[in-house]
């Protein structure tokens, strides 16, 4: 193993003794914001399209949440598609255009789009994908507006080196002023010791060297000279990376060279930190790593952010349908990171977001996601009586709340109540400790969010490295985006997109609880060709072979009994590698972390 | 005389209650008494216009012969509809109101899965939603009444079901599993066993793998998912998905209610010959399902099917060898259902007129649930009294 310079070492873990705090956000106030939905544009040059494709079920009384004003015979065209016009901008997303509802809800799923009971009517390559796109984008009958492109939205680079974020595939959509196009840079999440700013940031190209270890974050703008884009953001990740080998399907990956002992608390780290098992790289990389600065590299790790909101997304239903649509939500889990945010904090932004709501809409459903979702408790019948009410526009008192004027203000001052603040802490707890450390620690941890970000850090930390949680035998059920994110690194070496992960959820939960359903994914991934799978002939030390299996998926060497049964399998002819994969990949203790 | 008369009964009444007669018999068990209600149906519209005389022909469709012959045959159900979404909300929702708006809108009263998953409270597995197609013809699984509504909306499934569907654009990508043999399932139960027993130590009560009831669902998952799946060849490939779909449900969840709703009958207005073949296939799908229930040990003898068509058709096919729906003979407006299962009285009482809004009230009957916005009234010359 190739091991770090002094150097950098020094730089790095200097770096990562240093708590990051809040990077006051450089919002710029002279830039106007993203283009809104243009009324002329959609009268002339969208309303053809909804009318041949949307209105037969959602015009009046029709299908889910999109829903057009009834036919009013005395308007005319024109004003009948205004009206249409102001429902309509309610599902279009300025900050994030290309993920606004209006559209993703007409493309096709294998391209992105979300599930449709009425189907498909767009291809991305069709001129009507582009004039939708052209729409949700702030388009007007003069001007189309730009576009921010990146070629990657993630990068990876060391401290000191220079990073370069090439904003020149940008375009304007009118492509015929492509060379006016101006550009904006702005810093928008750094480590917290970090000094580094944009130097220039009307620049095409942004060059940078990350003076610190940890997780950068910039945002371009561009503009044609009339609007300005919505903004697009790079990650910029700084660590002294892993680098990754990939063995031949056949070959042993090297993982015997670690203590199981090491493995085990790497796996643990990984598991329920970033919600993934380690790749075998990774793990030959940090698994003889002090668990103290693995701890701290790992907490640093734009991963861990986006693992955590995205698994408080799901639990909260906040996917397809109903995606997070507001600045603060959408920008969560960059943030995550390098500003430390405690549970509740994190919990209440996603709860804040107006698809909350809508997934979870005023009456009792909105009482059974605030017990069950935030407060972690079930709902009682005088709440539920409450909201009832509350949703049918009467102002009451809330049991245990006091006095609320709406379902929004309940919801509001539940976030911003004791209760809420402890059962977010509980669960973020929970995701570590077992009920009985949960109980111990709650209070401490309480106390630590209150001293601030950088001292609730220090004590996740703290946990993170205690013995007693590093050593715990006792194993717990994967939660479904853990056991799919392990899915997809063990078997595709790869995490599973948003719209696999999605669709994943969607099945699984179509299925509802069991293991059954995550044994189908196993199956269909082992099935797919996109695994590497050795054939037999290209495993030369069968026992070996199986141990490192065994090691790789599950963090233990196999008993005698098992190697036996196991090897049988592998050589019988209604067995081979796949099913031995297959078995451990579908065993009760792959099913726990 | 009187005194002895007492006597001998009191003797047989005892010799009854402690089982002497079983023991006189040689030991044999007494037959467990049916239960008087069910506490699953599984209610299958045959959608797109079937004639009532077709219904349970013994020839056409034997397994509903057979069903009517050990339940009951109910006829002169009134329909009167000319369309089958029409028709099959009335059946959902128990109420002749026309559904508003276009065509295809969700009804403005609550469907009979609401009703179900309201009054006992179920989660959305327990009551389930199987459709032919999808899209809009998935509006019926519930309404945009406010007391019900999405809030009860039950579990849905149509095309490749219910889990394949949503994976659909993940199966694009990775393609679908290979069928796997007996032989590797029982090599694959072996190796799940020891390292579940290497563990059991330490291993989670909540985590089921490699539990019998978990293999059970995912066989059927994989049943559902395999490339076997995608050779769909028959004259009624949708009505073939919603069997497999409802299948599915039927084997993984045990639903309280599920609903499977056809619409393939609708090629008579093609051909009769078709109409006729759609028919025959369609009745060997209901004795799959039939024989799924009778299979599960939790559903089967607790299970009550209602069988029953949207619309009729008319009474003669045309001189192109097609079989409209638009002359005025009884055949036409009237539908007949078939009912088998716990809940039936033995004697029937005085006929009533019937009509297709009667179905979600009898349902609701069956599983002793109210249901309040349906014009309907429930069987009870057929049904046991509650």
């Amino acid at each position: 193993m190739r091991r770090p310079s002094p150097l950098l070492l020094i730089v790095t873990g200097a770096a990562l003794l240093l708590a990051p705090a809040v990077l006051a956000k450089p919002r710029d106030k002279f830039l106007p914001p993203p283009p809104a939905p243009d009324r002329d544009f959609y009268v002339k040059k969208v309303a053809p399209f909804i009318e041949a494709h949307c209105i037969e079920c959602h015009r009046g009384e029709g299908a889910g949440a999109f829903r057009l004003p009834d036919d009013d015979p005395g308007l005319s065209l024109e004003r009948s598609r205004r009206a249409d016009f102001e429902r309509v901008r309610a599902f279009i997303n300025r900050n994030v255009p290309w993920e606004s509802r209006l559209l993703l809800k007409v493309m096709e799923p294998g391209e992105g789009g979300d599930p449709h009971v009425g189907g498909a009517f767009v291809k991305v390559e069709t001129d009507e994908h582009d004039l939708l796109l052209d729409f949700v984008s702030g388009a007007t009958l003069t001007n189309l507006p730009p576009e921010v492109w990146f070629e990657k939205s993630e990068v990876r680079a060391k401290p000191k080196q220079e990073v370069i974020i090439d904003g020149r595939g940008s375009f304007d959509r009118d492509r015929d002023d492509m060379e006016n196009l101006a550009y904006w840079w702005e810093l928008y999440s750094r480590p917290a010791e970090s000094r580094v700013s944009v130097q220039d940031r009307r620049a095409s190209r942004l060059t940078f060297s990350p003076d610190t270890g940890g997780s950068y974050v910039f945002r371009l703008r561009v503009s044609d000279g009339k609007v300005w884009s919505a903004p697009r953001a790079v990650t910029v990740e700084v660590f002294d990376r892993v680098r990754v080998v990939r063995t031949k399907p056949g070959g042993i990956s090297g993982l015997d060279k670690l203590e199981e002992d090491q493995l085990r608390r790497l796996r643990r780290v990984y598991l329920d930190v970033l919600g993934r098992s380690p790749t075998p790289s990774e793990a030959l990389a940090e698994g003889r790593r002090s668990i103290k600065s693995l701890v701290k590299n790992i907490l640093l790790r734009a991963e861990m952010g986006r693992a955590w909101v995205e698994e408080i997304g799901i639990r909260f239903g906040l996917y397809d349908d109903f995606r997070v649509s507001s600045e603060e939500a959408i920008d969560l889990a960059l943030r995550v990171p390098a500003e430390n945010l405690a549970p509740h904090v994190v919990e209440a932004t996603l709860a804040r977001d107006p698809s909350f709501l809508r997934r979870h809409p005023p009456g009792r459903p909105l009482a059974r996601a605030i017990a069950g979702l935030l407060l972690g408790r079930e709902p009682t019948t005088a709440e539920e009586l409450a909201a009832i009410a509350l949703a049918a526009g009467q102002a009451l008192d809330m049991p245990g709340v006091g006095p609320v004027l709406d379902s929004r203000d309940w919801l509001a001052k539940v976030l911003a109540g004791k209760a809420f603040r402890r059962a977010a802490m509980k669960r973020r707890l929970g995701r570590f400790l077992d009920s009985g450390g949960v109980g111990k620690h709650i209070g401490h941890a309480l106390r630590a969010v209150e001293d601030g970000n950088k001292a609730w850090r220090e004590y996740l930390e703290g946990v993170l490295i205690d013995q007693r949680y590093l050593e715990r035998k006792q194993l717990r059920a994967k939660e479904t985006v853990t056991f799919l994110r392990c899915l997809f690194i063990d078997l595709l070496e790869r995490k599973p997109t948003d719209r696999e992960m999605a669709a994943l959820v969607r099945a699984v939960e179509a299925m509802q609880g069991g293991s059954a359903a995550f044994a189908a994914v196993v199956r269909i991934m082992i099935d797919s060709g996109d695994a590497p799978l050795p054939l037999l002939v290209d495993i030369y030390d069968a026992p070996r072979w199986l141990t490192d299996r065994f090691l790789r998926y599950l963090g233990r060497r196999p008993k005698s009994a098992e190697l036996k049964a196991y090897g049988q399998v592998l050589l019988h002819p209604q067995g081979g590698p796949e099913l031995v994969i297959q078995a451990l990949l579908t065993g009760s203790e792959y099913a726990c972390r | 005389m009187s005194c002895c008369r007492a006597l001998v009964l009191c003797l047989l009444s005892a010799v009854v209650g402690s089982g002497g007669f079983a023991h006189a018999r040689g030991g044999a068990k007494a037959k467990a008494k049916p239960p008087a209600f069910p506490s699953h149906v599984v209610l299958v519209i045959l959608g797109g216009g079937v004639r009532a005389s077709d219904m349970a022909d013994v020839e056409l469709m034997p397994t509903l012969a057979a069903m009517a012959d050990s339940g009951r045959r109910v006829d002169k159900i009134a329909s009167g509809a000319t369309e089958s979404y029409g028709a099959a909300a009335r059946i959902l929702t128990g109420n002749a109101a026309v559904v508003a708006g276009s065509t295809t809108a969700r009804p403005a009263h609550p469907t009979v899965c609401e009703y179900v998953r309201e009054a006992q409270d179920l989660p959305q597995e327990q009551v389930w939603y199987v459709s032919y197609e999808g899209e809009d013809q998935l509006h019926l699984a519930h309404s945009t009444h406010a007391q019900y509504g999405a809030a009860y909306r039950p579990g849905e499934a149509f095309g490749m079901g219910p889990f394949a569907q949503p994976l659909e654009s993940f199966l694009e990508v990775l393609g679908r599993p290979v069928p796997m043999e007996p032989e590797t399932w029982e090599q694959l139960r072996h190796l799940r066993k020891l390292s579940r027993h290497a563990m059991s130590v330490w291993l989670p009560k909540t985590v089921d793998a490699g539990s019998p009831k978990a293999e059970r669902t995912e066989r059927a998952l994989l049943r559902e998912l395999d490339r076997k799946a995608l050779l769909n060849r028959g004259p009624n490939p949708r009505d073939e998905l919603a069997f497999r779909a409802a299948l599915t449900v039927l084997e993984i969840h045990r639903p309280v209610l599920t609903v499977v709703r056809l619409g393939e009958a609708e090629q008579a207005q093609g051909s009769y010959d078709i109409y006729r073949t759609v028919l025959a296939a369609n009745d060997r799908g209901i004795a799959r399902l039939r024989k799924a229930v009778a299979a599960d040990a939790k559903m089967a003898g607790r299970t009550t099917f209602v069988v029953v068509a949207d619309r009729g058709r008319d009474e003669k096919p045309g001189p192109k060898g097609r079989l409209g729906a638009a002359d005025a003979s009884k055949q036409r407006g009237m539908v007949a259902a078939i009912i088998e299962g716990p809940g039936l009285r033995r004697r029937r009482g005085k006929t009533p007129a019937r009509s297709i809004d009667d179905i979600t009230p009898s349902v609701g009957h069956l599983l002793g649930i109210k249901t309040e916005h349906a014009t309907g009234r429930p069987w009870l010359d057929l049904l046991n009294e509650r």
